[in-house]
C-alpha cells in the first residue's frame, strides 16, 4: 500500500494541472470575483451596450442589474433566448427590459420575479415566454443555480415546499474546477487568446453605442444582438440547422421529454398568481419553431409532447384570463425561413408578425 | 452511476478503500450496499425489480437443490418463466404488442391493448441471464445453491458488472465473495491500467466517433455513399470501443478490489471467420448462448438441416436479446445465416482457395480472410445501428452511390466541404483507430502490460501518462452512455 500511494503521488501533477488551468483560465469566468458580471451590469445600468458579451453568467447578470435599477420598467420580458429579439421597439414610449436568460425555466422566472420583488420593481407588465422544455423534469437546465437562494425564497412565499434541492455545500458551479470538459474549454480559450489574430479576446467586453456588430452585443434593454456571422447566416444553411436541430438525439431540453410534470406544473401556476396578485398584467408567448424543425418535432414519438405543453399553457392562458400570443407552428403567423436563426430562435422579424396581431386596445392602454 | 463521471471517480475510490479497511466478514456488506447504491443512482424505484428477481432465483436455487425428478423440474421452469417475464413485460411487451396491433389494424380487427409506459430498467437483460445460468447451473448439479441471501444478491448486484456485463458463471464469481483479498500492488495497479485502457477506448474513441455516426444515421437520406460507408466502419469501432471500454473499466475495477471477471472481447477485428469472430465479441454473451440454448436444442450433434436451424435460432434470439427491434432481429439473423452458410459452403470455398493458390501465401490469406470478414461484420452492423429496417436497407441500396459526385466536390471545393466536422478531427478518428488497432496487433504475442513490465521506468510512465493526458485532452465528455446500457 506505501509502494502504490508513493508511485500515486507521481499522478498528482495531472490533479494540479486540471485544477490550475480550470482556475487560472475560466473561461466562463465561474471562480473570478463578481466583478465581471457586476461589470456587465454596470454598463446596463448606465444606458449603454455591452459588446463582446460572451461566457458570463446571464443569472448573476439580471440579479446585478435589478439590485442597481433605480427606476421601475414598465414593461419586462421573462424567458430564454428565444426572446431576446424581444426589444423596446416592440413597446415605444415604454420604460422597457428584457430579462431573459438561455434555457430559462420555472425556477429562474421565479427567481428573477423574487429579485423584482425584492427590490420594489415590479414591472406593470411582463410578457412571459413560455418555452416547451419549462414543463420537463429532464430538461438538464440547472443554471437556476446561480439563483438558487431567490429561488427558494420565491418557493417560500407561493408556498411550495422543495425537497429536491437545498442551500449547497459546495455551489454546484465550483465542483467545475474538477471538470474535464471545463478544462478542455479552458485549453480552447488558452489557444484562442494566444493566437487570437487581433480579435476582441473572448469575454473582453466593452461599452458600446452599438447595437449591431461582428461580435454578439448585449443591448441596454436586456435584448441581445447576434455577431455578424450568426445574422447573416445563408438561408440554406438556417434551413439545414433547423433540420439537423430537430432531428439530433438528444434535442436542446426536450428530449426525455417523458411527461408534463405537475411539481413544474404547480409551480408555474402559483408564480403566475402571484404575478396578477402584484396587479401585473401578463402577456404569454409561445416561440415558434422554425418549420422544418416543427414538423419533425412533432411527428417524433419522444418530442411530440411540446405540443401538449402548448394546449396546456393555452388552456392556463384561458383560465386565468391571460392574452396568448405565438404558437409552436410559425405558420400560424406566417413565420418563414427568413424569419429565424436556426431551429428554433425567431429573428426580430419573425416575433413582430407575431407582436402585430397584438392590439394595443385589448388591455385598455396598459401595454 | 456511469463510469465516466465524477460521481464514479469518487466513488470507485472510496469503495475501494473502505473495502481494504473493512475486517473480511463484512466486505460483501459493503459491497452489497455500494452496488446497490451505484444502481439507485439511475432510477432507484427499479431495484425492487431487481430484488424481486433476486428472491425468486435465490429460493428457486435452493428448492432446486433440495428436490429430485419432476419437481426439480418444475422449479427450474418457474424460475425460468418468471425471471423471463420480467424481461418480457419490461423489454420485448410493446414491441410485440405494436406488432399485433399492426397486424390487427391491416385486417380491421378490434385490438384494444395499449402500450405500457414504463422505461426498461438498465442492465436488465445482463443481470437477468446472469441470474439464470445460477438457477440452470444448480438444476444440472454444476453449482451448490447458495444459502447466504446477501452473497446471493451481490453475486447478482456486483456493481463492476451489474448494468452491462460480462454475463459471469456462478463457478466463477460466487466463491469469490468468500475469499479474502489483499492489497496486492502489481494487480491493483493492472486493474487500473485496464480501467485506464478502457476509459480511453469509451471516451477518446468510442464517443468522438459517436458525434459523426449519430449525425448519419440519425438522418442517412441527407447524405451519400462515402458518409454512410465512413459511418458504418467508423460505428464498428464506436460499438467495439464503447463496449470493451466499459467491460475493462468493469474487469479493471473489480481485479482493484481483488476478484476476477471472464474476459468479454478478444481483438475481434482480426477474426479470419465469423465463427471466430463469435468466439472474440461479447465472449460472455455469446458463450452464455452456447451452453443453455445452442447445446440445449441439440447444438451440432444433430442432423445438418438440425443444426443449422439450432445456429440460426440462436443468433435470432441473441439478436432479440439485444433489443426490441426488428433491425436487432435482422441483425441477429443475419449473423446466423453467415455461419450457416460459411459451414454450407466450407468445402467449395477451400477448393477454390486452393485453385487460386490463395493457400500458398498465409499471410496474405490471413489478411484477406481479416478483411472478408470485418466487412460481413460491418455490414451486419448497419441493421444493429439503423434506427428502422427501411433506413438500414437504404443505408445498404446508397453505400456505393453518389461516389464520382462526391469525388467532384473535393476536387473542385476541396476536402472540407465534404467533410462533416474538422479536418483535424477525422485525421484524428482515424489515428486513434490505428493506435488502438497497432496496440491490438502487438498484443497477439501477450498482453502489452507484461511487454512493459522489463522497460525502464520512464518508457512506462511515459505510457501512462500519454495515456491519461488523451484522455483529459481528447476524450469527449458529457452525459454519454455506453451503447450497451439499453439492453
Amino acid at each position: 500500500m506505501k509502494k502504490f500511494l508513493i508511485k500515486f503521488l507521481f499522478l498528482l501533477p495531472i490533479g494540479f494541472l486540471i485544477i490550475g488551468i480550470n482556475c487560472f483560465v475560466d473561461p466562463a469566468y465561474l471562480f473570478k470575483n463578481k466583478t465581471y458580471e457586476d461589470g456587465i451590469a454596470e454598463i446596463l445600468s448606465e444606458n449603454k451596450n455591452v459588446g463582446n458579451v460572451t461566457n458570463y453568467d446571464e443569472r448573476l447578470v439580471q440579479k446585478y442589474y435589478i439590485n442597481k435599477m433605480k427606476d421601475k420598467k414598465e414593461v419586462v420580458v421573462f424567458g430564454s433566448s428565444r426572446c431576446m429579439q424581444i426589444d423596446r421597439s416592440f413597446f415605444p414610449d415604454r420604460s422597457f427590459f428584457n430579462s431573459s436568460v438561455t434555457g430559462a425555466t420555472v425556477e429562474d422566472s421565479a427567481a428573477i420575479y423574487y429579485l423584482y420583488r425584492k427590490n420594489k420593481k415590479i414591472p406593470k407588465t411582463i410578457v412571459f415566454c413560455l418555452d416547451p422544455w419549462v414543463l420537463n423534469k429532464n430538461n438538464e437546465q440547472i443554471r437556476f443555480s446561480s439563483l438558487e437562494s431567490e429561488y427558494l425564497k420565491m418557493l417560500k412565499i407561493i408556498g411550495i415546499k422543495n425537497h429536491n434541492i437545498g442551500a449547497s455545500i459546495i455551489p454546484a458551479k465550483y465542483l467545475q474546477v474538477l471538470s474535464l470538459t471545463y478544462f478542455q474549454a479552458s485549453v480552447d480559450k488558452l489557444f484562442d487568446d494566444v493566437f487570437n489574430n487581433g480579435r476582441h479576446k473572448k469575454g473582453d467586453y466593452f461599452a458600446t453605442d452599438k447595437e449591431y456588430a461582428e461580435y454578439p452585443i448585449k443591448k441596454m434593454d436586456g435584448s441581445y444582438s447576434y455577431d455578424l456571422k450568426m445574422r447573416t447566416l445563408d438561408y440554406n444553411k438556417v434551413k439545414a440547422s433547423a433540420a439537423a436541430y430537430a432531428k439530433d438525439k438528444n434535442v436542446y431540453a426536450i428530449s426525455r421529454y417523458d411527461e408534463i410534470d405537475l411539481g413544474l406544473k404547480n409551480q408555474l401556476e402559483k408564480l403566475i398568481d402571484l404575478i396578477l396578485k402584484d396587479n401585473v398584467t401578463l402577456v404569454l408567448f409561445l416561440p415558434p419553431y422554425h418549420k422544418d424543425a416543427f414538423d419533425i418535432l412533432t411527428r417524433r414519438q419522444d418530442t411530440k409532447i411540446i405540443m401538449e405543453a402548448q394546449a396546456y399553457f393555452k388552456q392556463l392562458a384561458k383560465a386565468k384570463g391571460l392574452i396568448i400570443l405565438g404558437d409552436n407552428d410559425p405558420s400560424i403567423y406566417n413565420l418563414d425561413n427568413e424569419d429565424f436563426y436556426d431551429g428554433m430562435h425567431p429573428k426580430k422579424s419573425g416575433i413582430n408578425k407575431i407582436f402585430n396581431k397584438l392590439d394595443a386596445n385589448t388591455f385598455g392602454g396598459n401595454l | 452511476m456511469l463510469f465516466n463521471s465524477l460521481d464514479f471517480l469518487i466513488f470507485f475510490p472510496i469503495v475501494t478503500l473502505l473495502y481494504f479497511m473493512l475486517p473480511h466478514k463484512y466486505r460483501w456488506l459493503l459491497l452489497l450496499v455500494a452496488s446497490c447504491i451505484f444502481y439507485m443512482r439511475f432510477i432507484p424505484i427499479y431495484i425492487l425489480i431487481l430484488g424481486v428477481t433476486i428472491v425468486i432465483d435465490y429460493w428457486a436455487g435452493i428448492f432446486i437443490e433440495k428436490s429430485t425428478g419432476a419437481r426439480k423440474k418444475t422449479y427450474l421452469i418457474i424460475s425460468i418463466i418468471s425471471t423471463c417475464l420480467v424481461l418480457f413485460i419490461f423489454k420485448y411487451f410493446n414491441f410485440f404488442n405494436s406488432n399485433f396491433a399492426a397486424i390487427a389494424d391491416f385486417f380491421n380487427w378490434n385490438y384494444g391493448i395499449s402500450a405500457l409506459k414504463i422505461i426498461l430498467p438498465i442492465g436488465l437483460s445482463f443481470h437477468t441471464f446472469q441470474s439464470l445460468s445460477y438457477v440452470i447451473e444448480v438444476y444440472r448439479g454444476k453449482q451448490k445453491a447458495e444459502y447466504n441471501f446477501g452473497i446471493y444478491s451481490l453475486y447478482v448486484m456486483f456493481y463492476p458488472q451489474l448494468v452491462a456485463g460480462p454475463i459471469e458463471r456462478p463457478q466463477n464469481l460466487l466463491h469469490q465473495f468468500y475469499e479474502k483479498h489483499y492489497f496486492e500492488y502489481k494487480r491493483v495497479v493492472d486493474g487500473l491500467k485496464i480501467m485506464a485502457w478502457g476509459m480511453f477506448k469509451k471516451v477518446v474513441i468510442a464517443d468522438r466517433l459517436a458525434v459523426y455516426v449519430n449525425k448519419i444515421y440519425d438522418d442517412p437520406t441527407s447524405y451519400s455513399g462515402p458518409h454512410l460507408l465512413l459511418a458504418t466502419v467508423f460505428f464498428a469501432f464506436q460499438i467495439y470501443c464503447d463496449f470493451s471500454g466499459y467491460s475493462d473499466i468493469a474487469i479493471g475495477s473489480a481485479q482493484v478490489m481483488g476478484f476476477k471477471l471472464m474476459d468479454n472481447f478478444n481483438r475481434p477485428y482480426f477474426s479470419k471467420s465469423i465463427s471466430e469472430f463469435w468466439k472474440r465479441w461479447h465472449i460472455s454473451l455469446s458463450t452464455w448462448f452456447k451452453d443453455y440454448l445452442y447445446i440445449s436444442l441439440g447444438g451440432n450433434r444433430v442432423g445438418y438441416v438440425r443444426w443449422y436451424l439450432n445456429l440460426f435460432l440462436t443468433f435470432l434470439v441473441s439478436g432479440l436479446w439485444h433489443g426490441a427491434n426488428w433491425t436487432y432481429v435482422f441483425w441477429g439473423a443475419l449473423n446466423g445465416f453467415y455461419l450457416v452458410f460459411a459451414i454450407w459452403v466450407n468445402d467449395y470455398r477451400d477448393k477454390i482457395y486452393k485453385k487460386i493458390g490463395l493457400k500458398l501465401y498465409p499471410r496474405v490469406f490471413k489478411y484477406y480472410q481479416v478483411l472478408i470478414t470485418f466487412s460481413l461484420v460491418c455490414f451486419a452492423w448497419i441493421f444493429f445501428r439503423a434506427r428502422n429496417i427501411s433506413e438500414a436497407f437504404y443505408i445498404i441500396r446508397n453505400l456505393f452511390t453518389g461516389w464520382s459526385k462526391t469525388m467532384l466536390q473535393i476536387e473542385t471545393k476541396g476536402l472540407s466541404s465534404f467533410l462533416l466536422f474538422d479536418r483535424r478531427e477525422l485525421v484524428l478518428s482515424f489515428s486513434l483507430i490505428l493506435f488502438m488497432e497497432f496496440i491490438h496487433f502487438i498484443q497477439r504475442h501477450g498482453s502489452i502490460r507484461y511487454m512493459l513490465e522489463d522497460k525502464p521506468a520512464f518508457v512506462r510512465w511515459s505510457l501512462y501518462y500519454s495515456i491519461i493526458l488523451s484522455i483529459i485532452f481528447f476524450g469527449v465528455f458529457g452525459k454519454n452512455q455506453f451503447i450497451y446500457f439499453q439492453f
